[in-house]
């Protein structure tokens, strides 16, 4: 055989891909007639395959039968969590096991993968789009929000007791006016640990400043911060508040500095609480990215971070093999052993240990800022995160592990008085695991005449005099909210509004269902769907009605409602599971599974329904 | 009427929901049935037996916590678990924290013995001299049985730089055991 019969040799690779094909594919491979006639090609294949063999065949040394026996320790250890051993100074209950590391043998903290194969796609783009982006936007150094309007503020880092000059190009249909107003907030400095569920962009606005003229078609006007000034976020309203100007879907933010015009860790903290609480909040990572380019030995910028995992920012591209749990173990190493830390250290690690999943670890930090720091809002949230955290894993022995620190959390709570809402994950805490008096003692402290939310803090079992509140309630209907700025992003307002009254509707279903009525349970959770209908947000109504339709026989039905609440929230097993146990043998998994897909789809339709308005309404601002 | 699930489903699912709730005894059955094959897969991974001792430990100790995320029937239960024991092993080694004690025993093991010996030590050190990433696509191609696609699952990386780095470990290999062409 020669070469010049046969063509040139496949190269090397070539016969590597051809041997790992199976002999169907081999036979169509374009290389397999030359291998076939080519004694070399076809030694070198086996050669290959022998390769693999080979290394299947080598032995593997077993476990030795030690290792079950560090397994065991280790995992009743990573059980403990023990309220008694820590101390809270003046509540003189609690245990320091400062800075002592824990066990013979350091259980190493999980190292999750957060980067994917499709982040190299999608960092690709981002690095065209950044590419381009930077050569447009080069000059610019300001907050742009769209091609149509723009945000700038002099000096680019503005100082406490300082000014602000603000000039705004303005989007077509604010032009013209003659004059504009800027409102905004203030960031507070305890802004950071609040529980805000939804931050809408005009939450908490006011009149900062009046934008007039400026001769070339945009508007100025000039700021006097205050003495304790640490952030802005910023709107752009008529001045009639009809129509209204933002950064995209964000607020502009400017984040000052200190005196002295340096960077201030407080600041692009505050910044960063101003900033949207929404998935991949381009101002957050901004905000993220600069802690960690001023501030590189604290966690906060590691902690800061939301979505690890995902691209984030154009800079990510070089950070894939950074990892958040090697900055984790560094700044592990760096901050434990450290005699005393201050607030701002332990909470960003708790907060850093959660987002990288390592409950013991995040227990580790919240312990220590709650045993350092008693008096600071965040021992509070970091303690109970952590008894969340044990919440989660534990749930058949719930309540022997996270009823002895409830008191704990109760005495925090009291020293340091955060700010909570009443649906906060701390509230709900105690209305899930506290005993009566707790349950009842944490409703009264939260108790609103009116709010989003109500739900919350109704009482569990609903009385004669309750219903007739939340009927009362219900019969309002969304009223158009009164304020400064009554109209723009009023969709906003009416979505929470929609979403309170659907569980309102769900508390009287449930209600009436307690008493057998369910006829009655079926109509009204019938109301709660159809109060978020359009928004895929009526998966509590679809389980209250599938029970109401169960308690009147109708198995079929309740079997469709269960499938669909499972296929509006399919990472909850959960529901699957209560599905099967309140179906009992009547339970169809192929009937289930394909209710539960459609309901799937429709979720799917709902988001992009959502995202359509959203976009829609963005395109069509000031025109509501 | 068609059974909600099989027994070897029902009795899994028992087993790992009594898990769930803290049961040891689950747990030590569990690692009995399993543990050898998630110690040999991080071993073969890791390199070392220390890594591979941390990585057994870290699977069957989160394992209460991860089988939240297994869905499937009894059958796919080994190969999830693997799954995870890959997983647990490859983040070990980017982690940077890998144990870095000489394995006396292995040393010990790979000198002592005779013919066979000395050929199952070629591969053995071959393997050994490869980058860290060819090594690790190469055990998990031709050890482990994944595909390329589930490979750069895995990895993070393309389906082609899966393919590329798998020709190139066995271009080493093929060189370092003196078969290059």
């Amino acid at each position: 055989m020669s070469d010049v019969v046969m063509g040139p040799h496949p190269d090397f690779d070539a016969l590597s891909a051809y041997s790992d094909l199976d002999d169907a594919a081999a036979l169509r491979a374009r290389v397999a007639r030359h291998v076939a006639q080519c004694s070399r090609c076809l030694a070198e294949v086996a050669a290959i395959r022998a390769l693999g063999d080979a290394a299947r065949a080598l032995p593997v040394e077993g476990a030795g039968s030690e290792l079950w026996e560090r397994i065991r320790s280790a995992s009743a250890a990573d059980r403990v969590l023990d309220p008694q051993s820590i101390e809270v100074r003046g509540a003189g209950s609690l245990e320091s096991d400062h800075p002592r590391r824990s066990g013979a043998h350091e259980r190493a903290p999980v190292v999750r993968r957060w980067y994917s194969s499709r982040v190299w796609l999608l960092g690709s783009a981002a690095a065209l789009v950044a590419v381009a982006g930077i050569a447009l936007l080069a000059t610019r150094r300001s907050l742009d929000a769209s091609d149509a309007s723009r945000l700038t503020f002099t000096p680019s880092r503005p100082v406490p007791g300082g000014s602000m000059t603000v000039r705004y190009r303005p989007a077509p249909y604010l032009a013209g006016a003659p004059k504009l107003v800027l409102a905004g907030r203030f960031a507070k400095p305890d802004d950071a640990y609040r529980n805000r569920y939804f931050v809408e962009a005009r939450d908490g606005l006011d009149s900062l400043a009046t934008l007039h003229p400026a001769g070339d078609g945009s508007y100025e006007a000039h700021l006097r911060l205050p003495d304790d000034f640490l952030a802005v976020r910023m709107m752009v309203f008529d001045s009639a508040g009809d129509a209204s100007d933002r950064d995209g879907d964000e607020s502009w933010v400017a984040i000052g500095g200190r005196r002295d015009h340096s960077p201030s860790l407080e600041a692009f903290i505050a910044g960063y609480s101003s900033a949207h609480r929404r998935e991949r909040s381009r101002q957050r990572v901004s905000v993220a990215d600069s802690i960690q380019r001023y501030f590189p030995g604290h966690p906060a910028g590691w902690a800061l971070y939301e979505h690890y995992g995902e691209i984030k920012g154009v800079l990510d591209l070089f950070r894939f093999f950074e990892t958040a749990e090697k900055k984790y173990a560094s700044l592990d190493t760096a901050l434990w052993s450290r005699p005393s830390l201050d607030a701002e250290q332990s909470w960003a690690m708790a907060s850093l240990a959660q987002k990288i999943s390592e409950p013991a670890e995040e227990a580790k930090w919240a312990r220590r800022l709650a045993r350092e720091h008693p008096d600071d809002p965040r021992a509070f949230r970091a303690l109970a995160g952590m008894v969340h955290a044990i919440e989660l894993r534990d749930p058949p022995h719930v309540v022997d592990s996270v009823r002895p620190w409830l008191p704990v959390l109760d005495s925090l709570y009291l020293r340091s008085r955060p700010t909570l809402d009443p649906y906060s994950n701390e509230m709900l805490l105690f209305q899930r695991q506290g005993d009566s008096v707790q349950k009842a003692g944490w409703r009264r402290r939260f108790a609103q005449p009116r709010s989003f939310f109500t739900r919350a803090s109704l009482p569990a079992k609903a009385d004669a005099k309750t219903e007739s509140d939340v009927r009362r309630i219900l019969a309002a209907g969304c009223a158009k909210p009164s304020g400064r700025f009554p109209l723009p992003d009023v969709s906003a307002w009416y979505r929470w509004c929609a979403f309170d009254h659907s569980l309102l509707w769900n508390y009287l279903a449930e209600a009436h269902l307690s008493r057998g009525d369910a006829t009655g349970a079926e109509t009204l959770a019938d109301s709660g769907i159809a109060a978020v209908a359009g928004r895929c947000a009526d998966r509590l109504s679809l389980r209250i009605r599938g029970d109401a339709k169960l308690a009147r026989g109708d198995t079929t039905g309740a079997a469709r409602d269960y499938a669909r609440e499972f296929g509006r929230w399919s990472v909850d097993r959960e529901i699957r599971t209560r599905a099967i146990a309140r179906l009992g043998a009547r339970f169809d998994s192929s009937a289930f599974e394909s209710a539960a897909d459609s309901a799937r789809r429709e979720s799917v339709g709902c988001l992009r329904r959502q995202k359509l308005d959203d976009s829609t309404r963005t395109a069509h601002r000031g025109k509501l | 009427m068609r059974p909600l699930l099989h027994d070897a489903d029902r009795r899994l699912r028992g087993r790992l929901d009594a898990l769930a709730r803290g049961e040891r005894e689950v747990l030590a059955a569990l690692y009995t049935e399993f543990g050898e094959m998630v110690f040999r897969t991080a071993r073969r991974l890791t390199g070392n037996r220390a890594d591979a001792e941390d990585v057994t430990q870290e699977v069957f100790v989160r394992l209460a916590l991860t089988v939240a995320g297994f869905s499937g029937d009894a059958e796919r239960f080994p190969a999830w678990l693997r799954r995870i024991a890959v997983r647990t092993s490859l983040m070990r080694l980017r982690s940077g924290r890998r144990r870095r004690e000489v394995d006396v025993e292995g040393v010990a093991a790979l000198v002592s013995s005779a013919d066979r010996t000395l050929e199952r030590l070629s591969l053995e050190t071959a393997l050994t001299r490869l980058s860290l990433e060819h090594r690790t696509v190469f055990l998990l191609k031709e050890v482990e049985g994944y595909d390329h696609r589930e490979i750069a699952e895995l990895l993070g990386i393309t389906v082609s730089n899966s393919e590329v780095r798998l020709h190139r470990a066995r271009r080493q290999l093929r060189e370092l055991l003196g078969g290059s062409r």
